[in-house]
Parts: C-alpha cells; sequence; structure tokens
C-alpha cells in the first residue's frame, strides 16, 4: 500500500482517477440537483394536498359543528327523537373529522390545538345535552336560555378550527421558508461545487497540459534532431512512466541509430574494399582462365616437342663433346661456330618447352614451409655474376626468419624471372639497381623488387601469356606469367606497378608460414638445406664397370643417354620396350636401369618398374625415371618414385649424370 | 420526567441499563416500578439495569397532556419503548407519535376500538372495547330490561365504547331510552339536569361508560329521584371508592378487566404486598402495568435492545412464537395489537365486592 502510495502514478492511472473523479462529482452534483428537487416539489406537492385536505376536514368539522347546532336548536325548539339522532350523526361526523387529525404527522402544537378542536366540541356536545336534559323535564325557558351557550361553543369549536389551520398554514409557512433556505443553501452549495468542479477541471487540464504537451514538445524537438543528424539526442527526465518509457525508448531507437550508421560506414568502407578486392580477382580471374585456355593448348604441344628437342640437344651436346675431341682443326673449328650455337638454341628450346609445360601444369602444388632468405639467394645467386658483368647493382634485404609457404623450386623460380625481367630492363633501360626487400605484414610476407630501369609500358599487361616488350629471342613472354601462376598456387598474389617517374615494382604478398599451424597445413614440412653428396669423389671408382639398362623407345634418346653414360665409363644395355628390358635383365645383371614411362608394346615404363619391384626389389629402388612430362601428373602413378629418380627430357646433362652418380652410389645387392 | 433506577441496578455493574419509559398515573408506575425492581433483583437484562424514565407524571386523562411526553419519549433514542399511557384518549393522542418515530407503545389498560388501528407499534395488554361492550350488553338486558339508559364520557374511551354498546343493543333489538354525554372533572356540571333527564326516561339500568368520581356525584341523584334502577359501570369504573364515598356506589356492578380471583402466587404476593402497603383493593392497572413491564423486557431480552425488533416480538406472540408466560398468564397479541381479553363483573357491597359475573372475550374482532 505504501508503496503504491509512493509510487508516481501513470498517466493512465491520472487520467483514469480524473475522469472518475470528474464523473463522481458530477453524479454527486447531478444526485443532490436530483433529489434535491424531487424532495422539493414532492414536499411542496404533499404539503399543499396535506393542507388542502385539512382544509376540507376543517369544514367538515365547522360544518358538522354548524348542523349540530341547527339541529340542537331546532330539538330545543320541537323536540324529536329524528332530530336528536341528527344532532348525533351529526356529531359523529364532526368527531371523526377530528379523529382524521389524530393519525396524521404534525407538530405538537398542530396535536394540541385538534386536542382543543375535540374538547371544545365534546363541550359543546355536553352543554347541547345538558340542554336536551332542561328541555326533557320540562325547563324549556332554560333550556332555551342556553341556546347562547351553544352558539358560544360552537364559536370556541370554529375558533378552535381556525387556529388549527391558521397553524397549520403558517407551519406550512415556516416550512416553506425552510425549504426555500434548504433550497437556496443547495443552490448555493450547488454553484460552489460546480465552480470547484471547473476549478478542477481547468487545474487538471493544465497539468495533463504541462505534464504531457511538455514532454511531446521535448520528445518532438529530439526527433528533429535526430532527424538532422544531431548525434546524441538526449530528453529530458519525464514525470510520467509512459512519456519516460517513450523518451527511454527514444534514446534507445536514437543509439541504435547511430551504431548502425557507424556500422553502416564501416561496412560501406568494407563494402569498398571487398568491391576493389573483387575487381581485382576479377581481373585475376579472367587473367587465369586465358592462361588456362592458352596452357591447354600449349601442354601438348610442349609434348610432342620434348622427345624431338631431348633428341636434337642430347646429340648436339655428343657432337660438341666429341667434335672438340678432334683432331682436325677445322673439324674442332666446328664447335664453337656451329656445334655450341646448335645446343644454346636447343637450350633455349628447351627452357621454352619446359615453360610452356609449367605454364599448362595443372596440378596441385606440393606446399612446404620456405625461408625465403634461402629462395631469394638462390634465384639471385645465379645472377649475381650477370648484374656484376653488366655493371648494375642488386641489394637484397630480406630477414633471415621470414618463412612462406610456397613451393621451394617454383619460388626460386620466381625469384629467377623477376630477377632476369629487371636486368633485362636495367640493360635496356639503362637503369643501375635493383633492390629486393622483403617485410611481414600482418599475416602476410611482402617481398617487393624495385628498380629503377624504364618500367613497364602497360603495368596491366605485365602477367598476360606471350605478352613481351623485349627485343626478338630475349624474351619468352611467359616469365612473369609464371610468376603470376605460381604465386596463386602459393595462396598468394603478384601486382605490377610502376613506381614513381622512373623504375618498375613488382610486388609479391606470400602467405606467412609462421601463421600456419601444423593443424591447419599438415602437408607443410620444413624445407632440409641441401647437403652435397660427400661420397661424389668415389662414384667414379663404384661405377667402374657397372652396367646399366636404358629402356627407351626412341632409338635417339638411348643413343644420347648412350653417350652420357660412356662418357661416365659405363657400360651400357639398351632395350627398345619393357619386354626387352626384362629379357636383358635375365640375361646378364645390371646395375641400373633407366626406363621411359612412355613406351608403346605390352610393356610400359611403369609395367617394368612393378616386374622390377616384384623380381628385383633393389634394382626397382634405384631405377630411373625418363619423362618429358614435367608436370608429374605421369608420375603421380608410382607413389614410390622419389623425385631424385626423374630425368626429365630433354635432358640437362649434368643433371642426368647427377641424378645416374646419386643412383649407382646405393650399393647394389647380390641378387642384383 | 424523572428516572427510577432501581437498587439492584447497582448489582448489574457499569453497562449502559436498559430504558423504557412510563407515561401512567399512580397504580400504573407502582406495578411497572415493581416490575422492574422484580427483574432487576433477577439479574437485569442480560446483566444489565433495567432502568424505568417516568414522563408527564398525568393526573388527569386529558388527552392533549399527553402529547408532550410522548414527544419527549419517542425523541430519545435510548428509551426502546414506552409503556402507557392512562387513558385510550391519551394513548390515541400519543400513538402517532410513537408510531411517526417507530417506537413500540404498549397501552395497560386503553380499550377504545379505535386503539386498534392507532399503528404497528401501538400494543395494549387488554381487548378492544368491542368485546367489552358485548360483554356489557349482555349483562345490561339480562334478564330482559328494555329500557336502558346510557351516560357515557365524552371523549374516545366514553364515545367508542357507547358506539360499540349500542350497536350490540340495536342488534337485540333495544334502543336507549336515554343516552347523553357528560365531560369529567370541573367540567361536570349540570348533575341535577342529568339525573332529572336520566329518571325522566325511566329506565331499568344506567350503563355507566366512564370513571368512578363522576358516577359517584350523580347516582345519589339519580336515587334520590328513583330508586329502582340499576347500574351497570364499565371498566373505566376501576375500583370501589374506600369509606363513605363507597356508600354512593353501593349495588352497583362494574367490570373488571381481571381476574380478581386469580390465584397464582405471584399475583397473590402482590395483590397481598399491595394492600398491605396501599391499604386498598389492588388495582388492574397496577397489575397490567407490572405485565407489561415484563412482556417488554422478556422482548429486549430475546430481540435485543432495539426497538424494531421489539416490534417484531411482540407482534409475534401467539402467532410466529408462543405466548409470553406472564405473571397473570399467557401473552398475545392479535395483528392489531390487541391481547385477549377476559371480563368479569362485579358489585360494589357496602362493605366489599362480590363476583357476580364473568366473561371471556375473545381476542379477534
Amino acid at each position: 500500500m505504501k508503496g503504491m502510495l509512493l509510487r508516481p502514478r501513470s498517466l493512465r492511472e491520472s487520467m483514469l482517477l480524473t475522469s472518475v473523479a470528474f464523473a463522481v462529482a458530477a453524479t454527486i452534483l447531478m444526485g443532490m440537483f436530483a433529489r434535491f428537487a424531487s424532495e422539493t416539489r414532492g414536499s411542496q406537492t404533499e404539503s399543499v394536498a396535506m393542507l388542502r385536505e385539512e382544509q376540507r376536514i376543517a369544514e367538515e368539522i365547522v360544518s358538522g359543528a354548524h348542523e349540530q347546532q341547527l339541529d340542537a336548536f331546532q330539538y330545543l325548539q320541537r323536540p324529536a327523537a329524528a332530530t336528536l339522532d341528527a344532532f348525533r350523526t351529526h356529531g359523529a361526523r364532526v368527531y371523526e373529522g377530528v379523529n382524521r387529525y389524530l393519525f396524521r404527522d404534525m407538530p405538537l402544537e398542530s396535536r394540541l390545538r385538534v386536542e382543543t378542536i375535540k374538547e371544545a366540541h365534546q363541550d359543546f356536545e355536553v352543554a347541547a345535552q345538558r340542554a336536551f336534559d332542561l328541555s326533557a323535564t320540562g325547563a324549556s325557558a332554560e333550556a332555551h336560555a342556553r341556546a347562547d351557550v351553544l352558539s358560544t361553543h360552537i364559536s370556541v369549536v370554529e375558533s378552535a378550527v381556525r387556529s388549527f389551520v391558521s397553524t397549520r398554514q403558517n407551519q406550512r409557512d415556516a416550512q416553506r421558508a425552510l425549504m426555500e433556505s434548504r433550497l437556496h443553501r443547495v443552490q448555493m452549495a450547488t454553484a460552489a461545487t460546480a465552480l470547484l468542479i471547473v476549478a478542477l477541471a481547468i487545474a487538471m487540464a493544465e497539468i495533463l497540459r504541462r505534464r504531457m504537451m511538455r514532454p511531446l514538445t521535448d520528445l518532438s524537438g529530439a526527433v528533429r534532431q535526430l532527424g538532422d543528424g544531431v548525434g546524441s539526442v538526449r530528453v529530458a527526465r519525464q514525470h510520467y512512466p509512459e512519456f519516460q518509457l517513450l523518451a527511454d525508448s527514444f534514446e534507445g531507437m536514437a543509439q541504435r541509430i547511430r551504431s548502425s550508421r557507424c556500422e553502416l560506414e564501416e561496412r560501406n568502407g568494407e563494402l569498398t574494399q571487398t568491391l576493389e578486392e573483387l575487381r581485382r580477382a576479377q581481373q585475376e580471374l579472367v587473367q587465369h582462365e586465358k592462361l588456362s585456355a592458352v596452357g591447354e593448348m600449349l601442354a601438348g604441344l610442349a609434348h610432342e616437342l620434348n622427345n624431338p628437342l631431348a633428341g636434337v640437344l642430347g646429340l648436339g651436346e655428343v657432337l660438341q663433346t666429341e667434335l672438340a675431341l678432334s683432331s682436325d682443326v677445322e673439324t674442332r673449328a666446328l664447335v664453337p661456330t656451329v656445334v655450341t650455337p646448335l645446343v644454346a638454341e636447343a637450350v633455349r628450346a628447351r627452357q621454352l618447352v619446359r615453360n610452356l609445360l609449367h605454364f599448362s601444369r595443372q596440378s596441385e602444388p606440393q606446399l612446404e614451409s620456405v625461408r625465403l632468405a634461402d629462395a631469394v639467394e638462390v634465384g639471385i645467386g645465379l645472377r649475381r655474376h650477370m648484374f656484376a658483368q653488366e655493371q648494375k647493382i642488386i641489394t637484397v634485404d630480406v630477414p633471415s626468419d621470414l618463412t612462406v609457404v610456397a613451393q621451394e623450386q617454383k619460388l626460386q623460380h620466381i625469384v629467377i624471372n623477376v630477377v632476369n625481367n629487371a636486368l633485362d630492363a636495367l640493360i635496356e633501360g639503362n637503369g643501375s639497381r635493383l633492390r629486393v626487400a622483403a617485410r611481414r605484414l600482418g599475416d602476410d610476407v611482402v617481398l617487393q623488387f624495385d628498380d629503377d630501369g624504364p618500367g613497364f609500358r602497360e603495368p596491366a599487361r605485365a602477367f598476360d601469356a606471350f605478352y613481351t616488350t623485349k627485343v626478338v629471342g630475349r624474351g619468352t613472354g611467359l616469365g612473369l606469367t609464371l610468376v603470376h601462376r605460381f604465386a596463386q598456387e602459393f595462396g598468394g598474389s603478384v601486382t605490377a606497378e610502376n613506381s614513381g617517374a622512373r623504375g618498375a615494382r613488382v610486388t609479391l604478398h606470400l602467405r606467412s608460414a609462421a601463421r600456419t599451424s601444423g593443424a591447419d597445413c599438415p602437408a607443410l614440412a620444413p624445407s632440409q638445406p641441401k647437403e652435397p653428396s660427400s661420397r661424389n669423389g668415389d662414384v667414379e671408382e663404384t661405377q667402374l664397370r657397372q652396367r646399366v639398362l636404358v629402356v627407351d623407345d626412341e632409338p635417339a634418346l638411348r643413343q644420347v643417354q648412350r653417350r652420357y653414360l660412356s662418357a661416365m665409363n659405363l657400360v651400357v644395355v639398351e632395350a627398345a620396350n619393357g619386354v626387352d628390358a626384362c629379357v636383358a635383365i635375365a640375361a646378364a645383371p645390371v646395375d641400373l636401369v633407366i626406363t621411359d614411362l612412355r613406351m608403346p608394346g605390352t610393356m610400359s615404363g611403369q609395367d617394368l618398374l612393378e616386374w622390377l619391384a616384384r623380381e628385383h626389389p633393389l634394382l626397382a629402388e634405384r631405377a630411373l625415371v625418363v619423362t618429358g612430362d614435367i608436370s608429374g601428373a605421369a608420375l603421380a602413378a608410382i607413389p614410390s618414385l622419389t623425385p631424385d629418380r626423374v630425368l626429365t627430357k630433354p635432358f640437362d646433362r649434368a643433371e642426368y649424370e647427377h641424378r645416374v652418380r646419386q643412383a649407382l652410389d646405393v650399393p647394389v645387392g647380390a641378387g642384383a | 420526567m424523572r428516572f427510577v433506577l432501581l437498587p439492584l441496578a447497582a448489582a448489574c455493574g457499569s453497562r449502559e441499563p436498559i430504558r423504557i419509559g412510563i407515561v401512567l398515573d399512580g397504580d400504573g408506575i407502582h406495578g411497572a416500578t415493581l416490575a422492574a425492581a422484580d427483574i432487576n433483583a433477577s439479574g437485569g437484562i442480560d446483566g444489565r439495569a433495567l432502568e424505568l424514565r417516568l414522563a408527564g407524571g398525568q393526573t388527569d386523562n386529558l388527552a392533549r397532556n399527553a402529547l408532550a411526553p410522548a414527544e419527549s419519549l419517542a425523541a430519545d433514542l435510548s428509551i426502546l419503548a414506552v409503556v402507557g399511557h392512562t387513558n385510550s384518549a391519551a394513548s390515541l393522542s400519543a400513538a402517532r407519535i410513537y408510531n411517526a418515530n417507530r417506537v413500540v407503545q404498549i397501552a395497560p389498560t386503553s380499550t377504545a376500538p379505535m386503539y386498534s388501528h392507532a399503528g404497528p407499534y401501538s400494543f395494549r395488554m387488554v381487548a378492544s372495547d368491542r368485546h367489552q361492550a358485548d360483554f356489557l350488553g349482555r349483562a345490561a338486558i339480562s334478564p330482559s330490561p328494555r329500557r336502558i339508559a346510557i351516560l357515557y364520557v365524552n371523549d374516545d374511551y366514553g364515545r367508542g365504547l357507547r358506539n360499540e354498546v349500542v350497536r350490540y343493543l340495536k342488534t337485540h333489538g333495544v334502543v336507549p331510552v336515554y343516552e347523553a354525554p357528560y365531560s369529567e372533572g370541573t367540567r361536570f356540571t349540570g348533575i341535577e339536569g342529568v339525573a332529572s333527564a336520566i329518571v325522566a326516561s325511566r329506565p331499568q339500568v344506567l350503563l355507566w361508560l366512564g370513571r368512578a368520581p363522576e358516577l359517584i356525584l350523580l347516582l345519589p341523584e339519580v336515587r334520590a329521584r328513583s330508586s329502582g334502577i340499576a347500574v351497570l359501570a364499565s371498566d373505566g369504573f376501576g375500583r370501589p371508592p374506600a369509606g363513605d364515598l363507597a356508600i354512593a356506589v353501593q349495588g352497583v356492578r362494574y367490570v373488571r378487566l381481571l381476574d380478581p380471583g386469580n390465584s397464582r402466587e405471584a399475583v397473590q404476593r402482590l395483590r397481598s404486598e399491595y394492600e398491605k402497603r396501599w391499604q386498598r383493593e389492588l388495582t388492574d392497572q397496577y397489575l397490567l402495568a407490572y405485565q407489561a413491564v415484563q412482556v417488554l423486557a422478556e422482548a429486549i431480552r430475546t430481540s435485543g435492545p432495539d426497538r424494531e425488533a421489539i416490534r417484531t416480538y411482540l407482534s409475534g406472540l401467539g402467532s410466529t412464537r408462543a405466548p409470553f408466560d406472564g405473571m397473570l398468564g399467557p401473552i398475545s397479541f392479535d395483528a392489531n395489537g390487541d391481547a385477549p381479553g377476559q371480563y368479569f363483573l362485579l358489585e360494589v357491597p357496602p362493605a366489599d365486592s362480590n363476583l357476580v359475573a364473568n366473561g371471556v372475550a375473545s381476542a379477534s374482532p
């Protein structure tokens, strides 16, 4: 209860209470009016009717008394029983009339007047009876003399009746005056009450105006401010809980609008950024699609070119070696003038074919954690001599602790390609400096190549396949395209742009391996530093008298390999297919099998390897595979085959010899 | 107005006493006072003392003198009921006041027929004179008198009784040879003329419908003129006067409302105490006042100290509830508040009264 009293009334409660109060007040007022009017009317009507009735009774009493008087006079003149009966009948009427007063409500004074009437009438009747008695006893004169007495009695009766009527009239007048006085008081009270109600109504209206209109004005202003973009809008504390709730709701709404606005701006920024990224991704996608289409076409072409090119190059190198040993001067002179350029062109063709195959490669890269400084150093190391020769400066600023998600060989390829491009640009554009720097940027590592050459003619086309601005014969138009491909395979990106008035900038964004946990990228494995073979010096001795079986359906390639292997002082056994190879091995043990994978006939290279694994496991473990597919798609079918047992066509003689020595370094078992 | 707080009331503690008003004269006051004393002596009404408020002290029979006490008592809300008044005219005159104020009035001895219509709050301990008129009329024409003179007091009592007696006589073919009203007290004049007129009408029976004092004055004058007229008086006669005055009314037969031979122990005790104290015969007024207080006390005890509850109780006696066993016998009221009546006819002897006849009136008209 106390709580209810202390709790501020709600607007609804206040209005309800006000309405009830006014309704009650109005009802009371109307009730007072109605009741008073009814009472007044009823009282006055009743009073008038009662007075008329009493006057009528009074007239009957007076009339009856006068008739009795006449009867008495008549009886005294001539006594007769009928006259006496009439006297008594009229007397009874008077008596009855008086008694009708007896049972009416009237004040004591009036009631005493009634008793006076009754007594006067009784006295009259007794006096009349005395006169009758005198008359009956013969005292007629005395009896007649009593007539005056009777008149006096009748006068008393009449006077008593008039007195009664007058008293009643006075009482009625007094009552009317009382009623009028009461009416006046009630009118005054009603008027005062009406004024009070009006005053209360005005007061309540003012209170409601203050407590309703002001909050509404406040809220209206606040809404306007909010609409005008005012950041922080506050509404004053309100009296009524409803308005306070409204104000709280409004402030909450304003707060949410502010938050939404900030969020909207933030999202707008994000959207802009996303749009930018989308645009870039779209460009990359277009680039990727273009490269894919070209790559598919080139892949088949490269495969077809690979075998003849391998023969040309291999035989060229053989020719170059053998001519150099010729005793004929003219013959030897052919080496620098004919054979060496021939081999060089074949090497360039081999590089072109390899680039084409790289370009068309679709397989998933085997990503690993690569220390960026090592990859950069390998790539740059191959060209540092050229920079020095061309008197160009190359500076490297790559922190040694940066590791990236990449495939080491391809990352080296990226560095070599970019550096080659830069060197060519510096030479052609008379630039002097290439700066290679790397830094951590969030979860990424940025590797940046800046030169002061002439810059890109069309930066947007820098990564297009076969787009080159180099002189004819200097570029294949695939270097930066492969850079772009490899960067994408690593989950990174590359951009080309011109920096300032002079110079080009190639920026690689690579994922930092430091951020990637083992769970996220289980395939990653730290690359092991390459250790040079400590047994290279012993190879020649162990290779003496060792037999190598070369299995290839291409006679030119068998011949090239025979030349290479013979030069390595190895005994070469040749087989044109898998079946012949099996026969050869059965005929005489060999120390090493070098087999082409794709061979016509009933037994391919893969079948041969499987046969070896069953029949000569140790020989199978060291067998080398020759393939023109550098993408590794064919090799993927032979899980046991490690990369160091693969010889790619066309051969790089040094690599070939290295692989062979590496394979023969493995001791051959007794069964071999 | 004075109060009678009876001695034993003090034993009832400090609780507010029960008050009833009394508007009676001598014997009525004595009877009521004794009843209250007896009630208080037996523990009062639910432990509360019964207090009588005596109003008026009316010694005449004028109705006008009943009005002021009635107004006073009715206006006093502590008064739960009133026992009064002395005669029919006074009771009738005051009845409207009591009924207007919704306070019960019990008239001990008022017999006027008109009192039956006085109102729902008006009760009486006796029957209407319609019954006494029959009793008187029968006595008047028995064994066979045909000349009857009637003298009646010209008030509500006398006129009412006269009308009823005349009605009865007419139904028996008797027309009074003389009828005359008279006024009481100092207004009772012309006695010789009245006596002469009565004698001149040669009645066999003089029917006196009034009180004793005027008859005491009139009867010697009548007998001086004619000695053969038997006198028959209504209950207004009361008890015979004592001493020499009794000689004037010797041989008058009169009506008593109560059985003078009531052998109830309480009645006998009262009679004995009364006669011992006052050296005169016990009156009906005394006993009926006593019994009126007694029945009111029972009404308050049963229904509570509330005016309306008292009325409800009384109106139900004999109808919705059993009659109250009062000192004189069972008490009940009919729809008009009238009690059933018994009439006893006595004669004034030279030395004492002897019961000569009695009759019983029905409670219903």
